[in-house]
């Protein structure tokens, strides 16, 4: 029992913070499927969506449940705004992945300093969604913020299911993401999919970020390691598997809870480094992966 | 690209090494002594960044972490080898030519993207170490080591990173234009036509990112003997960053390109102290512009502006 217990309890902990990793995740893996790049600002996007909710909290006095789908717009209209100018010469003009990686790296270091310059390098803790307290679920307890986060953002994943599964554009992104030229020639607009597609991206960090902000801290870098561990989940799941980003999410979150207890916390964040190494080694294309070969 | 006649660049990078040796002597002012200096460091970051992004086709995000390799590893075999600095720059070359080999051996095999994901994994995990292992490191205090040369000027400073600059520069230009150095920019172009006639490409790869990680962490562990302090700073994010802000702006694909990018945005860089916080801002505004917009870069741009003027293709 002495040891017992801790790691059910961190067991929980690490679904939790699953379903946060998978939020990011979903996002960049429906980008690699179907524009075929990493978005490398998907932290920054989640950093945006944290900070949109806290002014909108603080400064204009929004509930949080009402702020939430605000952000989640903003967020959807600026990750359109990006693909539109910045992304679209990655389909006109056919270029290679060093483009993309370039440019939204350079996007992402742009929203961190921008942050930083106008937002204030200092930790902002935007109010919870309900007051702290701890839910007991027989001799284990948890606290009642992070659990209704959690929910909330499992909501908003299977509400990015059914749009995904049951709608017209949600059809059209599944061709594009099997065969752009097939989805082309079947008289699909694979701009306006690939706009959609960022535009729901980065509503999905944003909504992580506003949720995950009330428990963790805020600052101008707080997406990098949220950001590096969704990168290292769409690897374990397979790059452009939604089921795999999902189940890669939760494996990671209870990995990097258990190594916490069982070996060190100092390096719980690097846990998911080892992660991607064994996946490396053993599963290149990840668990819900095809191995891909591109012409 | 290098097939043109010789005469006019070759005038040309003699007159800019002419140039870059004089200086001391020209500038008298210290200061201006030591910011060439930390230009030249770039510039060897840069130029080692290049061959992978602009010729292999592959980015790295864990360049500024290999210097930190170099800058660590050097520093600390001082410390506890007791050996002269000019040695521990030598160990730490070969410990990020160790390093480099295992993390391009598991990932460059696989798709572009997977190396660069494995890149920043690896550049972020380096960076917790170095900051819990504190005993070892003194973590984010930074360690303190001896200075490579004991002197009161900057000038003997000044021409050893140009010496490690232009060794650079003209090692990778040999390598660029040996039969290697084709299969390099065959892999970069297309990796399935390069495997189709026979260039085995995992292994241009790896012997590609060795080259480029081995002199990066030589670069890092002069920098670390030339300031005396080895942090966290040297593999920090905002380090990378510059280096593709300055490979990116000079004209990435190009030989000179990074050089110029790096001693223009170190230049550019303080004069900006003042703005401080806007400097990055204003460099990742540059990135992507200049990659939106000019993707051939300053250099790049210029040439190809000089030549459709001069006529001849």
């Amino acid at each position: 029992m002495g040891v017992a217990l801790p790691i059910v309890e961190n067991l929980i902990t690490g679904l939790i913070m699953g379903s946060f990793y998978a939020l990011m995740a979903v996002g960049l893996t429906l980008i690699f499927g179907v524009m075929r790049i990493v978005n490398f600002a998907h932290g920054e996007f989640y950093m945006l969506g944290g900070y949109i909710l806290y002014y909108l909290v603080t400064l204009l006095g929004i509930n949080n449940f009402v702020a939430l789908p605000i952000v989640m717009g903003a967020m959807f209209v600026f990750g359109m705004a990006v693909e539109r100018s910045l992304l679209r010469p990655i389909i006109t003009e056919g270029l290679g992945h060093e483009y993309s990686i370039i440019i939204t790296f350079g996007i992402s270091l742009f929203l961190v300093n921008f942050a930083i310059a106008f937002f204030g390098p200092e930790y902002k803790t935007p109010p919870p969604y309900i007051p702290t307290y701890r839910v007991a679920l027989g001799p284990i307890s948890i606290s009642g913020d992070r659990l209704l986060v959690a929910t909330l953002a499992a909501v908003i994943l299977v509400l990015t299911y059914l749009v995904i599964a049951k709608t017209k554009i949600g059809l059209a992104m599944r061709a594009t993401a099997q065969n752009k030229e097939g989805a082309m020639l079947c008289g699909m607009d694979v701009y306006k999919v690939s706009m959609f597609t960022m535009g729901l991206a980065s509503a999905l960090a944003g909504a992580s970020g506003a949720l995950l902000s009330t428990i963790l801290l805020l600052e101008p870098q707080a997406g990098l390691i949220p950001a590096i561990k969704s990168y290292v989940v769409i690897a374990l799941g397979g790059m452009g598997s939604i089921a795999g980003a999902v189940v890669g999410s939760v494996i990671l979150g209870i990995i990097e809870s258990l190594g916490t207890v069982l070996i060190s916390a100092a390096y719980r964040d690097a846990y998911s480094f080892l992660v991607l190494i064994l996946v490396l080694l053993i599963r290149p294309e990840g668990l819900f992966g095809i191995r891909v070969r591109e012409v | 690209m290098f097939r043109q006649p010789l005469s006019p660049k070759g005038f040309l990078t003699l007159l800019a090494i002419v140039a870059l040796l004089s200086l001391p002597f020209i500038i008298r002012h210290e200061y201006w002594i030591y910011v060439l200096t930390i230009g030249f460091y770039y510039a060897i970051l840069a130029s080692t960044w290049n061959v992978m992004a602009g010729y292999l086709g592959r980015v790295s995000f864990a360049h500024a972490a290999f210097a930190a390799i170099g800058a660590y590893a050097s520093a600390l075999s001082v410390l506890h080898l007791k050996v002269h600095p000019v040695l521990g720059m030598a160990i730490g070359t070969v410990t990020g030519a160790v390093f480099s080999f295992f993390i391009g051996y598991l990932s460059l095999r696989l798709r572009g993207v997977y190396f660069t994901l494995s890149t920043l994994a690896f550049a972020e995990i380096f960076r917790i170490i170095v900051t819990v292992e504190y005993e070892y490191t003194r973590g984010s205090l930074g360690l303190e080591t001896e200075h490579l040369i004991v002197t009161m000027s900057y000038i003997p400073y000044y021409y050893v990173a140009l010496a490690l600059l232009l060794g650079t520069v003209f090692s990778t230009y040999l390598i660029l234009n040996s039969a290697f150095g084709l299969k390099i920019m065959a892999v970069g172009n297309s990796e399935e036509a390069a495997e189709a006639i026979g260039i085995d490409s995992a292994k241009v790869k790896v012997v590609t990112f060795l080259y480029v990680s081995a002199l990066t962490s030589l670069a890092g562990a002069f920098y670390g003997h030339f300031i005396g302090l080895v942090s966290p700073e040297v593999g920090a994010f905002d380090q990378l960053a510059l280096i593709i802000a300055m490979t990116v702006v000079g004209g990435m694909g190009t030989l000179p390109g990074p050089v110029i990018g790096a001693l223009l945005l170190e230049f550019f860089s303080e004069y900006l102290r003042e703005f401080g916080i806007f400097r990055l801002l204003i460099f990742a505004g540059l990135i992507i512009v200049t990659v939106r917009f000019f993707r051939r870069g300053l250099y790049g741009t210029l040439k190809e502006r000089l030549i459709s003027v001069g006529g001849s293709p």
